[in-house]
C-alpha cells in the first residue's frame, strides 16, 4: 500500500472511531502528498463539522468544490455546495458557484435560480455592479425570462444608464409583441419614446394582417358580449377591427407567409409559424381562394392538432360550402380536438352534429359512447344545448345554445427547449441477457450495432396554467337562424375549459385550505396536460407511438384514453390488427360489447393474415357475444377457434360451459333445427359477420349491456362437425344436440382430430393473463381491485406543478 | 399483469422505476434509451416540470427478445417522486409486473428513501400486490457523490427482503443495465 493510502486509511480509521481531530491531522498529511485533492478537503470538512467548527468546515468544503470543479466533477461539486448551504445559507458566492456548475451540467433552470439568488443578495449588499453581469448572464441563458429583463432595465434606469435601459426596454417590448401582449408592448414603447424625447405618433400605424389577427385573438378570448354575425366569420371582424381604409389594399402573396412559416417550423418556432400560416389562410379567405385557405388550415391542424382555431375555421368553411363530407370531416376534427382538450360537453355536441348529417357515422357513435355516459344528466340535449339557462328569453333556435362562465384560456404555446441528444454507443458488454435456468426460453435480441441515433429529440415548453379569468361570460344564445352554425362553431371553442371537472378528494387527501385551490391540480388536470403535450408530440401518422401510448393508458386502467390512442393506431397498416384486438378488449372492459364486436369484426375482416393471427380477435369476439347475450354466437366463434387451436387459452372449457348454459336455458331440443351458418376459418374472415352482427344502436346513447343474458332463442346447432368437438368425461349436463362424444379425456387435451397447432403458444404464459375467468360464463373481471367497467383516474388534489416541458424523443 | 396481444404475438410487461424525488429514475430510463438500438425501442415519452421533475410518468417500450414465439415488450415507467403525487404513483403501479426501487445514496436522502419504500409497499398493496412476492430489485444510485451512506447501511434500512440490489451511477450508466437485466429476468421467470 502506498504511503498516502496508509495515511488515508489511518485518517478514515480515526474518523470512524470518532477521533475527528486526529482524522483532520492525518487528512492534512494526505493533502501534503496530494495537494488540491477535492475528496480529502471534503473529508476534512466533514470532520470539522463533527468538531463543531463550521467556519473551517466551510473553508475546506469550498476548496473541495474548487477541486471538483477543476476536475469537471460537477455533480460532486454541487453536492458539496449544498452541504455548505446547509451550514450557512448567507454566502452569495456559493449560489454563484452552484449556478455556474449547473450551467456546466446543462441544468439551466437550476442555474438561473441560483444565479438570481446570488444577484439579489448582491443587490441587498448594495453591490449592484456585481449583480449586473449576472442578470445579463441570466437573460442570455433564457431570453424569454422577461421578468429578469425588466428588472435589468429598471436597474439601468435607477443608475441613470438610459441607453442601456432603452436597449433592454426595446427588447422587452419586442418580446411582448412576440407573445401577443400588445398593450404591454405599446405601453413600453411609449415609455421608450418618452425616454428618447420623441413625440407620440400622430396616427396609429396601419393594422397589418398579423395585428388584426392578434386583435381578433384578444377579442375572442376576452369579449363576452361581442356576437359574430353568423354570415360573417372571423375575417369580417378583422376588417371591422382594422382602421377604415380608403382603398383596397393590394393583394399580397400569401405564399411568402407560408414559406416563412415552414422555415419557422424547421427552427422549432412553432407558434410564430402558426401565426404566419393563419395570416396566409386569412389572406386567402379574403381573396376568395377558399381551397388554398382550407389547405393551410389543414396544415395548421396537422402541425398543432390541438389548435382549435384552425379546426373551427375548417368547420365554418365547410358549412358555407354545403359539402356534407367535408363538413363531417371538419366536425370530426373539431370534436376530436375538443375531446382531447377535455372539453367533453362541447365535443359531444359536435359529434351530435355529425350524427345529424350521418346518423350511422361510426366514429361519432363510438366517441359519443365514451363521452355520453359521463355527462352530467341534463347537460346534453339535442337539439339545443343548454349548460345553464340564465337567458330565459333566448330566441328559439334549432342550433345548440351555450352559455359560458369563462372565456377560453390562452392557447397552448409550446416553445422549443433544448435537450441533449444521447450519444450513440454500444450496449455495455455486461448487457448480455444470457439464458438462465430460470428462464430457459429467453432469447436475447442480438447485441445492437453502434449506429447513429436517427431520432431528433423534440422538446416542448408548456405555457403556464391559464390565469383565472376575472370576467364572467354569460353569452346569449346565438341569434343564428339558418347559418347559425358558423357562429356556433366559434362559441363551442370559446367555452374554454369551464367544464373541466375537479375531483373531490375528501377520501384521500386533506381538504385544501380556503383559497388554496389554485395551488393544486387534480390528477385529471395532470392527465389532461399530459395528454395534450403527448398528443402534440406524437404525430398522427406515428401509429406505433399511439399504440404504445394506448398500452400505457390501458395498463393504468385509463381505458377511454387507451381507446382514443388505439383508434388512431388502427389506421396504420402494421398496427391495424393488434390495435383492433386492443380496442375490442377496451370496449369489453367498459362493458360495451356491441362496440367491441364491431371493432373485433373489423380486425377479423383485415385481409392478409393467417388464421392464427386472428385467434385473439376471435376469442375476444366470443367474449363480446357472450357479454351481449348472444350465446349461440359465442359458441360458434369458440368452435371456430377450437378448430384452429384446441389449446388456446380456456376455449375448450368455456365452450363446454356455454353449451351447458345454453342447454339449461333451452325449453326442449328441437326435432329438426335449422343449421346455423358455419363460421369458416378466418380466410376470408368476413364470413363470420353476417350471422352475428348486432343491430346498430337505435340511439347514439349507448346503454351498458347486461353482463350475461340467457338466450331467448332456441339453441342453434354447432357449425363444427360434432365429431370434432371434444366433450369432457362424465358430462352430467344433457346435451341438446346429437353429439357423438369422443373417448373420455381431459378437456385440455382433446382428441387429435384437430390439426396440431402451427404456432407454439406460450402455454405457461397464458395463466397469468387476466383476460379469462375460465369457468365463468360472464365476461372476465379485471384483476385490479380498483378496476371497474369505466375506470377513472383516482381523484386527488395535487400540488400545482411548475411549468412543464415535454420531451418526446 | 402482462398484457398479451395475440395478433402481434407480443407480451407487454410493465416495469416501474420507483423512488423518492430526484433519485435518478428518469436518468435510468434515459440512459437505457440512449444505449438501446433504435429497432429495439419505442418512443421515450417524458413529461417534466420546469425543474426537471417527472410530472406524470416517463414511458419507454423496449423489446427484450422473445419467449416461446412471443415478442417480450417491456414497458419501462417512472413515477413522480414527490410526496404529493401519490395518486399518480398508485395509478402507474396498476398492472405492474416488476419494480425497481431507485435509492438516493446521499446521506441526507436516507429518510426520503425509507419514506418512499414504505409508500411503494402501501401502494403495491392497494393494487393487490405483495412487495415480498413481486419481481423487485433495489438500486443504490449516485454512488459517485461524496456524501453517501455505505451500501451496508442502505441495505439494512431499505432491503429488508433481501432482494437483488445494485450500486449505480445512473448518469454514467454504471449499474443501470445490471438492474434492468435482473428485474427483466425476474419478470420473465414469473411468466415462464
Amino acid at each position: 500500500m502506498a504511503k498516502v493510502d496508509q495515511i488515508r486509511a489511518k485518517a478514515t480509521e480515526y474518523f470512524q472511531k470518532g477521533d475527528y481531530a486526529k482524522a483532520v491531522a492525518e487528512y492534512k498529511k494526505v493533502l501534503e502528498l496530494e495537494p488540491g485533492n477535492a475528496s480529502t478537503y471534503n473529508f476534512i470538512g466533514d470532520a470539522y463539522i463533527k468538531l463543531n467548527n463550521p467556519n473551517e468546515a466551510i473553508a475546506n468544503f469550498m476548496e473541495a468544490v474548487k477541486g471538483y470543479s477543476n476536475d469537471a466533477l460537477f455533480n460532486n461539486g454541487i453536492a458539496v455546495c449544498k452541504k455548505i448551504l446547509r451550514i450557512n445559507k448567507d454566502n452569495p458566492e456559493v449560489y454563484k458557484t452552484l449556478g455556474e456548475m449547473y450551467i456546466q451540467q446543462g441544468l439551466i433552470n437550476e442555474a438561473i435560480t441560483n444565479l438570481l439568488e446570488y444577484a439579489e443578495r448582491k443587490i441587498k449588499q448594495g453591490k449592484s455592479d456585481e449583480a449586473f453581469p449576472i442578470y445579463h448572464q441570466i437573460v442570455e441563458l433564457n431570453p424569454q425570462n422577461l421578468a429578469v429583463r425588466s428588472k435589468l432595465a429598471e436597474m439601468y434606469m435607477a443608475q441613470k444608464k438610459v441607453p442601456e435601459a432603452i436597449n433592454e426596454f426595446t427588447q422587452l417590448a419586442n418580446a411582448y409583441r412576440d407573445q401577443g401582449r400588445q398593450i404591454e408592448a405599446e405601453a413600453l414603447e411609449a415609455r421608450i419614446r418618452g425616454m428618447r424625447g420623441e413625440p407620440a405618433p400622430a396616427q396609429p400605424a396601419p393594422v397589418s394582417e398579423v395585428k388584426a389577427d392578434a386583435i381578433i385573438e384578444e377579442l375572442t378570448q376576452q369579449r363576452p358580449e361581442i356576437q359574430v354575425p353568423p354570415e360573417a366569420p372571423a375575417l369580417v371582424i378583422e376588417k371591422e377591427a382594422a382602421p377604415p381604409q380608403e382603398e383596397e389594399p393590394a393583394k399580397q402573396d400569401w405564399a411568402t407567409n407560408i414559406e416563412l412559416g415552414d422555415l419557422l417550423v424547421e427552427i422549432g418556432s412553432t407558434q410564430e409559424a402558426l401565426d404566419q400560416y393563419h395570416t396566409a389562410a386569412n389572406g386567402y379567405m379574403g381573396d376568395g381562394n377558399v381551397d388554398k385557405a382550407v389547405e393551410v388550415y389543414k396544415k395548421i391542424a396537422s402541425i398543432q392538432p390541438l389548435e382549435l382555431r384552425s379546426r373551427q375555421k375548417l368547420v365554418e368553411i365547410a358549412l358555407q360550402s354545403n359539402q356534407s363530407e367535408a363538413l363531417i370531416e371538419a366536425y370530426l376534427g373539431l370534436a376530436e380536438c375538443l375531446h382531447r382538450r377535455e372539453l367533453r360537453e362541447q365535443a359531444a355536441a359536435v359529434y351530435q352534429k355529425v350524427l345529424e348529417i350521418d346518423p350511422v357515422n361510426e366514429s361519432a357513435l363510438e366517441s359519443l359512447s365514451l363521452l355520453l355516459p359521463e355527462m352530467p344528466e341534463g347537460a346534453f340535449e339535442m337539439p339545443g344545448l343548454e349548460v345553464h339557462q340564465e337567458a330565459p328569453a333566448a330566441p328559439a333556435s334549432a342550433e345548440p345554445d351555450f352559455s359560458f362562465s369563462q372565456p377560453e384560456p390562452p392557447p397552448y404555446q409550446p416553445e422549443p427547449a433544448s435537450q441533449p441528444t444521447p450519444e450513440p454507443e454500444i450496449l455495455p458488454p455486461s448487457w448480455q441477457p444470457a439464458p438462465t435456468q430460470e428462464a430457459p426460453a429467453w432469447e436475447p435480441i442480438p447485441e445492437p450495432e453502434p449506429q447513429p441515433e436517427p431520432a431528433q429529440p423534440e422538446s416542448f415548453m408548456h405555457s403556464p396554467e391559464p390565469e383565472a379569468a376575472p370576467s364572467q361570460f354569460h353569452g346569449q344564445a346565438p341569434e343564428a337562424p339558418g347559418e347559425g352554425d358558423v357562429h356556433w362553431g366559434r362559441e363551442i371553442v370559446e367555452g374554454g375549459r369551464q367544464s373541466r371537472v375537479k375531483f373531490s378528494v375528501a377520501d384521500e387527501e386533506p381538504a385544501a385550505a380556503p383559497g388554496a385551490q389554485e395551488e393544486f391540480l387534480s390528477l385529471q388536470d395532470i392527465l389532461a396536460e399530459f395528454k395534450e403535450g403527448v398528443y402534440q408530440s406524437i404525430k398522427q401518422e406515428d401509429f406505433q407511438g399511439h399504440y404504445d401510448l394506448g398500452i400505457a393508458y390501458k395498463e393504468m386502467g385509463l381505458v377511454e384514453e387507451a381507446i382514443a390512442e388505439f383508434q388512431i393506431a388502427s389506421k396504420g397498416d402494421k398496427e391495424r390488427l393488434k390495435a383492433f384486438e386492443m380496442l375490442g378488449l377496451c370496449f369489453l372492459e367498459r362493458g360495451e360489447p356491441k362496440f367491441a364486436i364491431k371493432q373485433l369484426e373489423r380486425g377479423i375482416a383485415t385481409p392478409g393474415y393467417n388464421n392464427e393471427d386472428y385467434i385473439g380477435l376471435k376469442y375476444n369476439l366470443a367474449l363480446a357475444y357472450e357479454q351481449s347475450g348472444d350465446i349461440a354466437g359465442a359458441i360458434a366463434t369458440l368452435e371456430d377457434i377450437y378448430g384452429i387451436d384446441v389449446n388456446f387459452k380456456d376455449v375448450a372449457q368455456r365452450l363446454h360451459s356455454l353449451r351447458a348454459s345454453q342447454a339449461a336455458s333451452a325449453p326442449a331440443p328441437q326435432p329438426a333445427p335449422q343449421p346455423r351458418p358455419a363460421v369458416p376459418p378466418a380466410q376470408p374472415p368476413q364470413t363470420i359477420q353476417p350471422a352475428y352482427v348486432p343491430a346498430p344502436p337505435a340511439s347514439p346513447v349507448v346503454q351498458p349491456e347486461p353482463a350475461y343474458q340467457a338466450p331467448v332463442e332456441a339453441p342453434r346447432p354447432s357449425p363444427v362437425p360434432p365429431t370434432s368437438i371434444p366433450r369432457p368425461p362424465a358430462q352430467p349436463v344433457p346435451q341438446p344436440r346429437p353429439v357423438v362424444a369422443p373417448p373420455a379425456q381431459p378437456v385440455a387435451r382433446p382428441a387429435p382430430a384437430v390439426p396440431p397447432r402451427p404456432v407454439p403458444r406460450p402455454a405457461a404464459v397464458a395463466p397469468v393473463v387476466p383476460m379469462v375467468q375460465p369457468t365463468a360464463p360472464v365476461p372476465e373481471a379485471q384483476p385490479e381491485p380498483e378496476a371497474a367497467p369505466k375506470p377513472k383516474p383516482i381523484p386527488s388534489k395535487l400540488k400545482k406543478p411548475e411549468k412543464q416541458r415535454i420531451s418526446y424523443v | 399483469m402482462s398484457l398479451i396481444n395475440y395478433s402481434s404475438r407480443e407480451i407487454n410487461c410493465k416495469v416501474v422505476y420507483y423512488g423518492c424525488g430526484l433519485c435518478g429514475k428518469t436518468t435510468n430510463i434515459k440512459y437505457i434509451y440512449s444505449k438501446v438500438a433504435p429497432d429495439a425501442k419505442g418512443k421515450l415519452i417524458s413529461l417534466a416540470t420546469e425543474l426537471d421533475r417527472t410530472l406524470f410518468f416517463d414511458f419507454m417500450p423496449l423489446d427484450l427478445g422473445s419467449i416461446k414465439g412471443f415478442k417480450t415488450r417491456f414497458h419501462l415507467y417512472t413515477v413522480p417522486g414527490q410526496v404529493f403525487y401519490n395518486a399518480s404513483r398508485k395509478l402507474i403501479l396498476k398492472g405492474v409486473d416488476g419494480v425497481v426501487f431507485v435509492a438516493d445514496s446521499q446521506v441526507e436522502r436516507l429518510e426520503a428513501n425509507q419514506e418512499s419504500i414504505v409508500n411503494l409497499k402501501d401502494n403495491l398493496a392497494e393494487n393487490g400486490f405483495n412487495i415480498e412476492t413481486i419481481p423487485f430489485v433495489i438500486q443504490y444510485n449516485k454512488r459517485d457523490l461524496p456524501n453517501i451512506a455505505s451500501v451496508d447501511e442502505m441495505r439494512g434500512q431499505l432491503n429488508k427482503w433481501g432482494v437483488p440490489d445494485f450500486e449505480a451511477v445512473a448518469h454514467q450508466g454504471y449499474g443501470v443495465f445490471e438492474t434492468l437485466k435482473e428485474v427483466a429476468k425476474k419478470v420473465l421467470k414469473n411468466l415462464g
